[in-house]
């Protein structure tokens, strides 16, 4: 995984066909989102229920991949086929490394903002 | 100006669809809604293409497809299926349903640029169909 970018830039702005405020919008979004869907698995962890866990995880995923927040996408990628998997064990450490690698884009793309302006 | 419906629940998967369909001179409607879709469907004539989840809460999207077929006022309408969960499988059911092309998410916003013109003009359909009004 260490050639997988933690955020491409490049691919974002086409993916929004070059409109930057569109896609501070959408990282907008994304943080409200990841900000319900985190914690939501962590309580769907908690009472073991896996099925809904890898649902939530797959919705993270695209929201994930929409921004081009790779290493993020493939972590929560990770936690849905586990929880798929019914590997609780697994998923509870990947939600762990997802939040992180959460953070980790969150930091990269607020760098990326800055640099833009 | 020819309509797109999209019908999609994740916000910023449908946003970035609408943003690339407005590009290229098209109305886009949104919805997040199956249900609402359908009705927007049978409610506009100047719809030119379905664009739409496979999954929506209220409605699959095999059903849309299906409804959209036994519909004479519809029934030659373009369907784009967008999906996260792929399958042959499932790329075959919702083809043979009649949808006009499938594409996987993320979504790869070049070939949605290059496929909506194809679908709305009848040159790009899997099952030989012609967008209603354009017949061959």
């Amino acid at each position: 995984m260490s050639d997988v970018v933690v955020f491409d830039s490049t691919g974002a702005l086409d993916r929004v066909c070059g409109d930057s405020d569109l896609l501070n919008e959408l990282f907008g979004m994304l943080q409200e989102q990841a900000g319900i869907i985190v914690p939501e698995i962590q309580e769907l962890l908690k009472s073991s229920d896996l099925p809904n866990t890898s649902k939530k995880a797959h919705c993270l995923k695209g929201a994930l991949g929409n921004l081009w927040a790779n290493v993020a996408k493939n972590v929560a990628q990770e936690l849905e086929i586990a929880a798929k998997n019914g590997d609780a064990n697994k998923a509870e450490t990947l939600i762990k490394v997802l939040e992180g690698e959460i953070e980790t884009f969150y930091g990269v793309f607020k760098t990326y903002q800055s640099e833009k302006r | 100006m020819e309509k797109i419906i999209i019908a999609e629940d994740d916000p910023i998967s449908r946003i970035i669809i609408a943003k690339a369909v407005e590009s290229m001179g098209y109305f886009a409607i949104q919805t997040a809604n199956g249900a609402h879709a359908l009705e927007l469907v049978q409610s506009n004539p100047e719809v030119a293409l379905v664009i739409t989840d496979i999954s929506l809460p209220d409605l699959d999207g095999r059903d849309f497809v299906k409804s959209i077929r036994a519909n004479d006022e519809t029934k030659n309408l373009p369907v784009m299926i967008i999906s996260g969960v792929v399958s042959y499988s499932q790329i075959i059911e919702v083809l043979e349903l009649g949808a006009s092309r499938f594409l996987p998410k993320p979504i790869d916003i070049r070939e949605v640029k290059r496929l909506i013109p194809k679908l709305i003009s009848g040159d790009e359909f899997d099952r030989g169909q012609k967008p209603a009004g354009k017949s061959a």
